[in-house]
C-alpha cells in the first residue's frame, strides 16, 4: 500500500485557516490501512483541526466525507454536491488523491493533510516497512525476494557496504535489516550462494520515475 | 598487475615492495594556503595521498581539485569517488577531467549515507536526494572500461583513455561475515588493481579473514593495503569499536590506552605495532595509514615503523 | 446528551463501562450537577467502544474534560478491551497536547463497583485538572 503520515498540525492549519468552509476527505484504501486517512481518521482530523483553528482565533467548519478511493474518477464524483457549499478542500489521501480532487474540482482549494512517503506493508500491528522502490525493472527474482532497490539505504547491486552493524542492522537506523545480509542468508539457505558472485551491471533506471513522469498507455482499453 | 596508469603507487606496487599510503582530508573552504600547510611536511613519506570525497557527507573541498593541488606540490595523489553524490554521467565527466589533470589514481567506494553528518556536530546535508545511480563495483567496471577500452559506460567512446590505478575498499567484518570475501573477489573481478581496507585493530581476526582471501587467490591478483587509523585516546578507540561499522577494538587495546600515562605517545606506538604485525600477514602488500584532522603524526608513525624513505620507483 | 450548559458552567463528559458501576446505579444517559459543574454521564457496553474521535468530537462540541471509565486490569469481559481505551485515551491526549488544548482535558479511570457518588467525584478531579487551560473555547462555536 501506499503510505503516509499527517502533516504537522500547524502546517494545515496555516492552509485552512483563511477560509471558511472545508471539505475533509478521507480515501478507505491505502490511507485508511495504514490508520493515517481513513474513515476513521476524517473523523478524528476533523476536530481536532477545529479545535486547533478555534485556538488561532479562527472559525471554521469542516465537514467530512470518506471515499472509497480517492483515485478513482467515479469516486470522487460521489462528493460533487457536498464541494459545491466549500471553499476549500482538505485531502488525506495520497498526492495521487489530492491531485484528482483538484483536477476535477478545479475551482476549489485542495490541500493536502498526509504526507506520502512511501510503497509499504504492515509488518504488523503498528509497523509499516517500505518494500517497493517502483524501479520499474523489478530484480525480486534474483535476490530471493528481498529488494536491494527500496530496502537498502544506497540501493545498492553487489552486495553489502562496509557499513552493516554488527546486529545485521543498516549503519543509518538500528532499526533497520541490512537487506543484503538477509539476501546473502537467503542465498545460503537455498544454496545459491553462487548467484551473487556475478558483478552485477550498473542499471537501466530510465523505466522509473528517473525517466521522466510515467505515462503508460494501452491502446486495447481505450474507449 | 602492470603498469596501467603510470602512477608511482602503480610501480611501487607491480615492484613487489611494501606499499604506503596516506589520507588527508581536504579543508571545508578554499583556503589552498591552510591545505598546504597541513600536506608540504607529508612529501614523501607516502606512495599516494588520498584526498576524501565529502567524507560523512561533510561539504569539503573535491578530491578531484584537492588531488590537483597536491599533485602541483609534488605528491601523488589517490583520488577518491562515491556513489552517493554523482550519476554515471558525472562520475565519467569528473574520471576524465581527472585524467586530464595528472590523476592517475581512484579510489571507488560506496560512500557514508547523507544522514551520517559528521556524528551529530554539524548540520550537513540530510535532506539532500542522493544518487546511488551505481555501486562502486559498479564505478570499478567504469573506470576500467575507461581504461582499458577507451569506452562510456553507455558505450560511447572517450579518446584518448583515461589511465587510472583503480581502487576500492574492504571491510572484512560485520555481517554475513563470510560473504565479505565475496564482495572483495567481486571488486577484484570488476577490476580493482589495489584496496585499502577498513582500520584494523585486531590483527588475528583480520589475518584470519585474509588468510581465507589469500585461499581463493586473491591476493595474488591486487594488492590489498591493510588500514591504519593512529589512535588518539582510548575514548576514542571505544567509540570508533561501538559506532563505525567493521572496526573491531581488542578490549585489551583499550585497557592499555586508558592506563596510559601519555594516550598520544602511546597511541603512536600502537600504530607502529600495528603496522608491524600486519606486514607479516602473507598476501598484505601494504598498509593505508590514517591520522584524522591529525596527519601531522604521520611521518613519525612511518619513519618509527622503518617504513620511511620510500624506495625508488 | 446535547442539552447545552450555561457558558460559565463546567462541563465533563464521563463514558462509563457499565461494568465498572454498581448495577444499577446509572441510567444509560445522565445529567449529574454539583455545583457549577455539569456531569454528563453515558453507559456503555465496553471502554473499548471510545474512538478517538469521540473524545474529540466531545471536546469539540464544547465539554472541558471528558474521562472514560474502564475495568481494572484483567476484569474486562472482552479481555483487553480495557488496555485498548487506554491506548486510545493517551494518543487522544498527545494530540490534543499538539494544538495547545491541554492534555489535562481527558483521562482515563480503571475501576469497578463504583456509585453515583463515585462518578461524580471522578468528574470532578477531572473538572480540576481541566480547569488549568481554562474553559473550553469551542463553547463559543455552539450557537454557530
Amino acid at each position: 500500500m501506499i503510505i503516509g503520515e499527517w502533516k504537522p498540525i500547524e502546517e494545515t492549519v496555516k492552509n485552512l485557516a483563511t477560509h471558511k468552509k472545508v471539505l475533509l476527505v478521507g480515501c478507505a484504501t491505502c490511507v485508511a490501512e495504514c490508520a493515517v486517512g481513513g474513515e476513521k481518521e476524517a473523523e478524528t482530523l476533523a476536530p481536532l483541526l477545529r479545535m486547533a483553528l478555534k485556538k488561532e482565533g479562527h472559525s471554521v467548519e469542516i465537514a467530512t466525507k470518506t471515499l472509497e478511493r480517492q483515485c478513482e474518477w467515479e469516486f470522487v464524483e460521489e462528493i460533487a454536491d457536498s464541494v459545491k457549499g466549500v471553499d476549500a478542500i482538505l485531502s488525506i489521501a495520497c498526492g495521487i488523491g489530492v491531485q484528482a480532487l483538484a483536477d476535477r474540482y478545479q475551482d476549489k482549494f485542495v490541500y493536502p493533510g498526509v504526507n506520502t512517503t512511501s510503497l509499504a506493508i504492515r509488518e504488523k500491528p503498528g509497523l509499516w516497512t517500505a518494500r517497493c522502490g517502483a524501479c520499474g525493472d523489478c530484480m525480486l527474482g534474483e535476490t530471493f525476494g528481498l529488494c536491494p532497490v527500496a530496502r537498502c539505504a544506497k540501493s545498492l547491486m553487489n552486495g553489502p557496504c562496509g557499513g552493516t552493524r554488527r546486529t545485521g542492522k543498516c549503519e543509518i537506523d538500528e532499526n533497520i535489516d541490512c537487506v543484503w545480509n538477509l539476501i546473502v542468508k537467503k542465498a545460503e539457505e537455498r544454496g545459491r550462494l553462487g548467484d551473487l558472485e556475478t558483478v552485477r551491471a550498473p542499471r537501466n533506471w530510465g523505466n522509473s520515475g528517473h525517466g521522466g513522469p510515467k505515462r503508460m498507455v494501452r491502446e486495447d482499453l481505450q474507449s | 598487475m602492470s603498469n596501467k596508469s603510470g602512477s608511482r603507487l602503480d610501480r611501487v606496487i607491480s615492484s613487489g615492495q611494501f606499499a604506503v599510503t596516506v589520507e588527508v582530508g581536504p579543508p571545508r573552504g578554499p583556503d589552498v594556503d591552510a591545505f598546504m600547510q597541513k600536506v608540504r611536511p607529508l612529501a614523501g613519506i607516502a606512495d599516494g595521498f588520498n584526498v576524501t570525497d565529502n567524507q560523512t557527507a561533510v561539504v569539503r573541498m573535491s578530491s578531484i581539485a584537492g588531488a590537483k593541488l597536491l599533485l602541483d606540490a609534488g605528491l601523488e595523489p589517490v583520488m577518491q569517488m562515491t556513489c552517493r553524490d554523482r550519476n554515471r554521467i558525472a562520475m565519467q565527466s569528473d574520471l576524465i577531467g581527472a585524467s586530464a589533470l595528472g590523476i592517475r589514481n581512484c579510489l571507488a567506494i560506496s560512500g557514508d549515507h547523507q544522514r551520517a553528518g559528521a556524528g551529530g556536530k554539524l548540520k550537513g546535508h540530510p535532506g539532500c536526494k542522493n544518487v546511488f545511480d551505481v555501486d562502486s563495483i559498479q564505478l570499478v567496471t567504469i573506470i576500467r572500461g575507461m581504461r582499458d577500452n577507451a569506452v562510456q559506460q553507455g558505450g560511447d567512446p572517450i579518446s584518448p583513455a583515461t589511465p587510472f590505478l583503480i581502487g576500492a575498499a574492504w571491510t572484512p567484518f560485520g555481517p554475513p561475515e563470510e560473504f565479505r570475501v565475496t564482495r572483495l573477489a567481486k571488486k577484484i573481478a570488476a577490476g580493482a588493481d589495489f584496496i585499502q581496507t577498513q582500520a584494523v585493530y585486531d590483527v588475528p581476526r583480520f589475518a584470519e579473514a585474509v588468510g581465507k582471501a589469500r585461499a581463493r587467490g586473491l591476493t595474488e591478483k591486487t594488492a590489498i593495503l591493510a588500514g591504519v587509523i593512529v589512535p588518539r585516546s582510548a575514548g576514542m578507540l571505544s567509540y570508533m569499536d561501538a559506532n563505525v561499522p567493521g572496526i573491531s577494538v581488542p578490549p585489551e587495546l583499550i585497557a592499555r590506552m586508558k592506563a596510559s600515562a601519555d594516550p598520544k605517545a602511546e597511541g603512536l606506538k600502537v600504530a607502529v605495532e600495528l603496522i608491524a604485525a600486519i606486514r607479516k600477514i602473507p598476501g598484505i602488500r601494504g598498509v593505508h595509514v590514517q591520522a584524522i584532522e591529525a596527519e601531522g603524526l604521520l611521518p613519525d608513525v612511518l619513519k618509527a615503523a622503518g617504513l620511511l624513505p620510500r624506495p625508488e620507483a | 446528551m446535547h442539552k447545552k450548559a450555561a457558558a460559565d458552567q463546567g462541563e465533563v463528559v464521563v463514558l462509563c463501562c457499565e461494568r465498572a458501576l454498581k448495577k444499577g446505579e446509572l441510567g444509560q444517559e445522565e445529567r449529574l450537577e454539583s455545583g457549577n459543574l455539569t456531569v454528563r454521564s453515558a453507559i456503555i457496553p465496553c471502554s473499548s467502544k471510545v474512538e478517538v474521535s469521540y473524545l474529540l468530537r466531545i471536546l469539540e462540541d464544547g465539554a472541558d474534560g471528558v474521562e472514560v471509565i474502564a475495568c481494572p486490569d484483567g476484569k474486562c469481559k472482552f479481555l483487553v478491551g480495557n488496555v485498548r481505551a487506554e491506548r486510545r485515551v493517551e494518543y487522544a491526549k498527545h494530540l490534543l497536547e499538539r494544538v495547545g488544548m491541554g492534555a489535562g482535558r481527558l483521562g482515563i479511570t480503571r475501576a469497578e463497583g463504583l456509585s453515583r457518588k463515585d462518578v461524580v467525584a471522578i468528574a470532578e478531579k477531572r473538572a480540576e485538572q481541566s480547569s488549568a487551560f481554562g474553559p473550553n473555547p469551542m463553547k463559543e462555536e455552539r450557537n454557530r
